[in-house]
């Protein structure tokens, strides 16, 4: 298991049952009961699309739509498979459409990818700009790994099972996207 | 593109550590503030009424909005006619409801049954409705199928446009007792609703009016008694012994006696409620003939009455 974060170890000692239990309560008629869902997963999920958006207010509206569809469709999720992995195929595709609508409008300049809200106070060096510019640059495929497994903390396992595709393939998959940065990045290398 | 290997043939994963050790430097972004409450106010104000729901499959969360869905219509249509005395009352009894039209809007009769969206409109915007929402079992019934089919009648329609029927259902007494699984339980029961719907008893209740409906559906001891005997109960309702009595003046003079219902919420007259011998005993004729029979409605608020109507023999 991938501990780095912080909302992981904060799950308490069975997450997956507690999660069923939270949204068999909702489905029973407690709305109120989704909200530990919302605060256990809104950070990771958060930094996830903003990875893959590449901007703050976009990155907040797709985690917002991406619970709300959760919400709507709580009655198709299966409770033997993790919550993690069924939301973030929701908010995968709300990123999806959002690069999709991206793309239909002008291009931002590069030195504003991902600026315009508070994660700029936290990533204002030469270095973190040209690292968030090399992963906008990725395809998505590349880039999801890369967001799964560095800003939500997952282990391959994990993203294997959000991402429907085997531990291994995951391995190989984030080995050929840190390459690709490494490529871009080099000027970096340390 | 390299593809360096470990000295077991394996891929080194661990490739590009740099890379990896920038990735993790770059950190977490914290999310709005307000991220959590956004979108909590999201789904309380578009999806309050999602769940449970009839796609949530069989079980109890079908069986319970059944039965909320059922007794949120039965308590619309039995305040309605309580309130507008629609449908209209025989001539026979038209000498006893003059009292009851002090709870009555302008009547309603079968050719004013002219609904119109704005009147349902009407209340759907109104302070009742906004009550009912905030209510967790009022919002079951409210998402049931049964309370659609109930919106769709002419009559309920027109009920509902009705000032004091929703001043009614905005009462604590009446949300109370909607949300008593007992209450609700029995209006579930294909038999009482038919009682419900008879004459007899929407008579009665166009006679007894709002503050009627209140008092029996708000004694506590009516609604353990459906909790304890629900058959009972609802065999009681049903039967037409005692729907003739609910339109008896002796009964309605009953309801209107401050010592009855006093001696009905009772604990002694909760325990007497409790055992089938009574009710078997409220719907027979014999009872229902005493009830006509203003002595026996005095004996019966008395309480040595009923505690002796609580004592072990009388169930036996």
């Amino acid at each position: 298991m991938y501990l780095h974060k912080d909302w992981k170890e904060d799950r308490g000692q069975d997450p997956d049952q507690d999660d069923a239990a939270q949204i068999a309560r909702c489905l029973a008629g407690e709305p109120e009961a989704f909200e530990p869902l919302v605060k256990r997963y809104q950070k990771p999920l958060f930094n996830v699309a903003l990875r893959l958006l590449g901007r703050y207010d976009e990155a907040s509206d797709a985690t917002q739509n991406a619970f709300v569809k959760a919400y709507v469709h709580l009655d198709s999720f299966d409770p033997s498979q993790r919550f993690f992995g069924w939301i973030y195929r929701i908010l995968k595709n709300e990123c999806l459409n959002g690069l999709r609508s991206a793309r239909t409008m002008e291009p931002l300049p590069p030195h504003l990818m991902a600026a315009g809200g508070p994660a700029d106070a936290l990533e204002n060096t030469e270095r973190h700009k040209a690292l968030r510019n090399a992963l906008m640059a990725l395809s998505t495929e590349y880039r999801e790994v890369i967001a799964l497994r560095h800003f939500a903390g997952l282990s391959y396992d994990e993203i294997g099972a959000a991402l429907g595709i085997q531990a291994k393939t995951v391995k190989s998959r984030l080995f050929s996207a840190r390459q690709r940065l490494a490529e871009m990045l080099s000027d970096w290398a340390v | 593109m390299s593809d360096r290997r470990t000295t077991n043939g394996d891929r080194n994963w661990d490739e590009h550590g740099w890379v990896s050790r920038l990735l993790d430097g770059l950190g977490d972004v914290e999310p709005p503030r307000d991220l959590t409450r956004r979108i909590m106010a999201q789904i309380a104000e578009e999806y309050t009424y999602l769940w449970p729901s009839w796609r949530a499959g069989g079980g109890q969360t079908m069986v319970r909005s059944i039965f909320w869905g059922v007794a949120a219509v039965a308590a619309v249509v039995l305040i309605s006619f309580a309130v507008t005395g629609y449908p209209p009352v025989s001539k026979g009894i038209e000498g006893t409801i003059g009292a009851a039209k002090r709870y009555q809007a302008s009547q309603i009769q079968n050719d004013d049954v002219k609904l119109q969206d704005p009147e349902l409109q009407a209340f759907f915007q109104s302070d009742a409705f906004h009550k009912l929402t905030t209510d967790k079992a009022a919002r079951e019934a409210l998402t049931s199928k049964e309370f659609r089919q109930a919106v769709a009648d002419p009559a309920v329609r027109a009920a509902l446009a009705v000032p004091a029927i929703q001043q009614a259902l905005a009462n604590p007494a009446i949300q109370q007792a909607l949300s008593n699984s007992a209450v609700a339980q029995a209006l579930a029961n294909q038999a009482v609703q038919e009682a419900l719907m008879s004459k007899a008893v929407q008579e009665a209740l166009a006679i007894q009016g709002i503050q009627g409906v209140q008092a029996a559906l708000a004694i506590q001891s009516v609604q353990e008694a459906l909790a304890h005997q629900p058959a009972a109960v609802q065999a009681a309702i049903a039967s037409q012994a005692f729907q003739s009595a609910l339109a008896s003046r002796a009964f309605q003079a009953a309801l209107a006696n401050q010592a009855f219902l006093a001696a009905l919420s009772s604990q002694a007259f909760q325990a007497a409620l409790a055992t089938p011998a009574f009710m078997h005993a409220v719907g027979s004729t014999a009872f229902v003939q005493a009830l006509s029979s203003a002595a026996f409605v005095n004996a019966l608020s008395s309480s040595a009455v009923t505690q002796a109507l609580a004592a072990q023999s009388l169930s036996q």
